[in-house]
């Protein structure tokens, strides 16, 4: 008897704690396209108005940005400080690439970070500021589909892996 | 009564298991998922009384000498 409580409380937490963590990815997500758009603003500053070369720009980007996304940023200025023959796209894909993993970010995200990546450091000031408007008004609307997506999912998680548990539970009894 | 009661204890929670969870689902917007749930309590309820009804019916057809 002692064994069997000790047990079904084991799984039903365990479950719960699973309940938590696919909850917890889509607050995630939600926070980092948040630090997201606050790191292409502070990009855009360095660009636009201090006229900094890319790489250093990157570098301090990447300083000041959240640390679940300043690696994209610190990765794309040591592969474009180390000169080793990359063009500035193929350093931002290879970072976005190698970082995107340890994210909550999905591929739709990934797709706007290329995309944005293809226009980057290339052309005048007035079509990169084109180009960052293009990509707020992008990251604007995944925020909002990410917050739907929270609001939807959440609270649906979390008591779905309490209850879930409660059932394993009451079968094995 | 050969039944124990714990069996209907069991089958009674399951359900409200089942009607808690079907709620939760139909909330958040997920009408097909709820509907399996459902399916899914039906199927381990089922599961659980197969052996009282198979036990029935061979009373039955003993009762009625039908072999």
């Amino acid at each position: 008897m002692f064994v069997k409580t000790i047990f079904s409380i084991i799984i039903i937490v365990a479950t719960a704690a699973i309940g938590y963590i696919f909850s917890y990815g889509y607050v995630q997500r939600l926070q980092q396209l948040k630090n997201l758009y606050l790191s292409f603003q502070l990009l855009e500053t360095e660009i636009i108005y201090s006229s900094n070369p890319l790489p250093i720009a990157m570098e301090r980007v990447g300083k000041k940005s959240n640390k679940y996304i300043c690696n994209i940023f610190n990765d794309t200025y040591k592969i474009l400080n180390s000169k080793i023959g990359y063009s500035i796209e193929e350093a931002w894909n290879k970072a976005i690439n190698d970082n995107l993993m340890k994210t909550s970010l999905n591929n739709e995200d990934k797709e706007i970070l290329i995309d944005f990546g293809k226009n980057l450091g290339f052309t005048d000031k007035e079509n990169q500021i084109k180009n960052f408007q293009l990509v707020y008004l992008q990251l604007q609307k995944q925020q909002k589909i990410a917050e739907q997506l929270k609001m939807k999912n959440e609270k649906m998680c979390k008591s779905l892996g309490v209850l879930i548990g409660i059932a394993i539970v009451i079968v094995l009894i | 009564m050969n039944v124990s009661v714990d069996l209907i204890f069991k089958i009674a929670a399951i359900g409200i298991l089942v009607s808690v969870l079907n709620q939760v689902l139909i909330r958040s917007g997920r009408e097909e998922q709820a509907m399996m749930t459902t399916l899914v309590g039906i199927v381990v309820v089922l599961f659980m009384v197969i052996q009282l009804i198979s036990n029935l019916f061979t009373t039955v057809k003993t009762m009625f000498q039908l072999y």
